[in-house]
């Protein structure tokens, strides 16, 4: 019955992305072994494949949906520059992964933002301004909401080494995120006007107040704070940074004075 | 403040001039709890009640139209009893006046031995509702499906056109033809959805005005409003945007020439769609059906 077969197919389309790349690069094996009339063949092979891949972008998409809620700006973003069907259509296959088993909506989010944190790095273009930057930006709170909704941060911290006191994440950005999420909420953001600002912006995660908190900070404080993970002692730290270690220890006590750090105590036996 | 739920109504929303609804979604819900008033009803998709029955605040739905997408009317693979009984049962909770679907199928039979990630399971379940190949094959299995629905449910049943991207191979009509053909051979109503209706004219190179001539208006009883947006010369639907002008050009003919009743605004995909703008696509809605 070819009416029947035309549904399995492009279903199959849909939810099977290895057959859709064969569909698309050799279509006679593709459709070997189906029972398909000869004008319903002739139709297969007329098809304009970028618009089948097309509907597999829009349907991964909308399954999606709920995902950019974390993250609205590098979604108004990546719509003001055109990337949305392409992002999708590559994340068909991973998309589809993830319907095939049980998942959190944690690990989903997680997945698509580490897909997304990929696609920036290596194929989505330079010419997307602000774009990077908004997405960092937007990620960075979430794994910060997620901590502060765990209640914990999973790190194992060494005696002695600076830590963070709740979750703790530092990011570099060339143009500020806060700027240009401004600028897109008022309804004014244009690429061309977005500018150069090179800063360091520390998150808090304050586990008992339930908040999350953004700080600027200059280059030295971010670098060091950066590393303050919980494993490295101050003198390693100095040493990564290529800093004074004296100058180190005056801003982790610094941090320490301002609820981002914590020292774990060394215990006497 | 929340306003009293009016008593609901037999067999319609209403007579006369078509009312204005809004669809359901996680998004919309902060806009109903503040402001209950805004809308004459809301459309509420049977999935998300199965799913979870409290998800949504019906006692601020002024009232609720049921909306399906899993009976997968033009698919050969029927939905289990249990869905058929869930939906039975979602009709009475809500007293929707009818239940729409998608004239389109979600399901079909796996090819054996595929190898793919759900290959223990016998069925592709899409998620999504994609147009069966038109022709009168597809057409027996829609009509059988519209009688089973009707003598299960025994209210209306509107189908929902589905837009095209391309034509599905083994087709021998256009979705016009299909559609006015499954009016003569069925008592189907209509869900017309307005957005779908210009992206498969436009991406077939046809007028949107024109191809509305072809459809059988009195069928219509509920239209959908939603956006479009384009990708390398391809339409493609987007509910994240708001209605291209050319959309509302076809409300005005429909509220002119047919039998409407309801207007539903789709701006359910994006939390970030602003209260304002789809304030904004209210007020158009409203004006081009005073046109």
């Amino acid at each position: 019955m070819s009416t029947g077969t035309v549904n399995t197919l492009i279903a199959r389309c849909m939810v099977d992305p290895e057959f859709l790349a064969l569909l698309s690069s050799d279509r006679d094996a593709a459709l070997r072994g189906y029972d398909l009339n000869d004008r319903t063949r002739s139709d297969f092979a007329a098809l304009d494949i970028r618009r089948v891949i097309g509907l597999a972008a829009v349907i991964t998409k909308v399954q999606n949906n709920g995902l950019w809620q974390w993250i609205p700006n590098t979604r108004a973003l990546t719509v003001r520059y055109g990337l949305e069907q392409e992002l999708f259509a590559a994340f068909h296959r991973e998309h589809q992964a993830l319907r095939a088993g049980p998942r959190t909506r944690d690990e989903q989010t997680r997945r698509f933002f580490d897909f997304l944190g990929h696609a920036l790095e290596e194929w989505i273009p330079e010419e997307t301004p602000a774009l990077r930057d908004v997405f960092q930006h937007e990620r960075l709170l979430w794994e910060l909401r997620t901590i502060v909704a765990c209640g914990t941060d999973t790190l194992v911290c060494a005696s002695g080494a600076p830590a963070p006191n709740g979750g703790l994440r530092v990011g570099f950005f060339s143009s500020s995120p806060h700027e240009t999420i401004a600028a897109i909420r008022a309804e004014r953001f244009i690429p061309a006007n977005v500018r150069s600002a090179p800063q360091w912006l520390v998150y808090h995660a304050d586990i008992a107040a339930q908040t999350v908190r953004t700080l600027e900070v200059d280059e030295v404080t971010g670098r060091v704070l950066a590393l303050a993970d919980g494993t490295r002692s101050i003198a390693a730290i100095a040493r990564e940074c290529g800093i004074d270690r004296r100058r180190v220890k005056r801003l982790i006590d610094a941090a320490v004075d301002a609820g981002l750090l914590t020292i774990p105590v060394r215990r006497r036996h | 403040m929340r306003t009293k739920r009016p008593e609901r109504r037999e067999g319609a929303v209403c007579r006369g001039r078509p009312r204005v609804g809004i669809s359901y979604s996680d998004y919309v819900r902060p806009l109903l709890l503040d402001r209950p008033d805004l809308f004459d009803y809301v459309e509420i998709p049977f999935e998300m009640l199965r799913a979870n029955p409290h998800v949504v605040p019906i006692e601020n739905c002024p009232q609720v139209l049921l909306h399906s997408a899993s009976l997968s009317m033009a698919g050969d693979v029927p939905p289990d009893e249990a869905t058929w009984s869930a939906v039975g049962d979602w009709i009475d909770r809500t007293s929707t006046p009818w239940l729409s679907e998608h004239l389109a199928f979600f399901t079909a039979h796996r090819t054996p031995g595929d190898g793919s990630a759900h290959s223990a399971v016998p069925i592709y379940d899409i998620g999504y509702a994609i147009s069966a190949p038109m022709n009168e094959e597809s057409l027996d299995v829609v009509v059988a499906a519209v009688e089973t629905c009707s003598q299960r449910f025994g209210i209306p049943i509107l189908l929902e056109n589905s837009p095209l991207y391309f034509t599905p191979p083994g087709s021998t009509m256009t979705q016009f033809e299909y559609i006015r053909r499954l009016c003569e051979r069925s008592p189907a109503r209509l869900l017309l959805d307005v957005t779908h209706l210009v992206i498969t004219a436009q991406n077939l190179g046809r007028d949107p005005i024109e191809a509305l001539h072809e459809l059988p208006l009195d069928r219509i009883l509920e239209v959908h409003v939603a956006g479009i947006s384009d990708f390398e010369g391809t339409q493609w639907d987007d509910h994240t945007v708001r209605a291209p002008e050319v959309v509302m050009d076809v409300l005005r003919v429909l509220a002119r020439g047919s039998g409407l009743e309801a207007v539903t605004l789709e701006y359910n995909w994006s939390v970030t769609f602003p209260r304002s703008m789809l304030l904004g696509e209210l007020a158009r809605v409203k004006e081009a059906l005073a046109a």
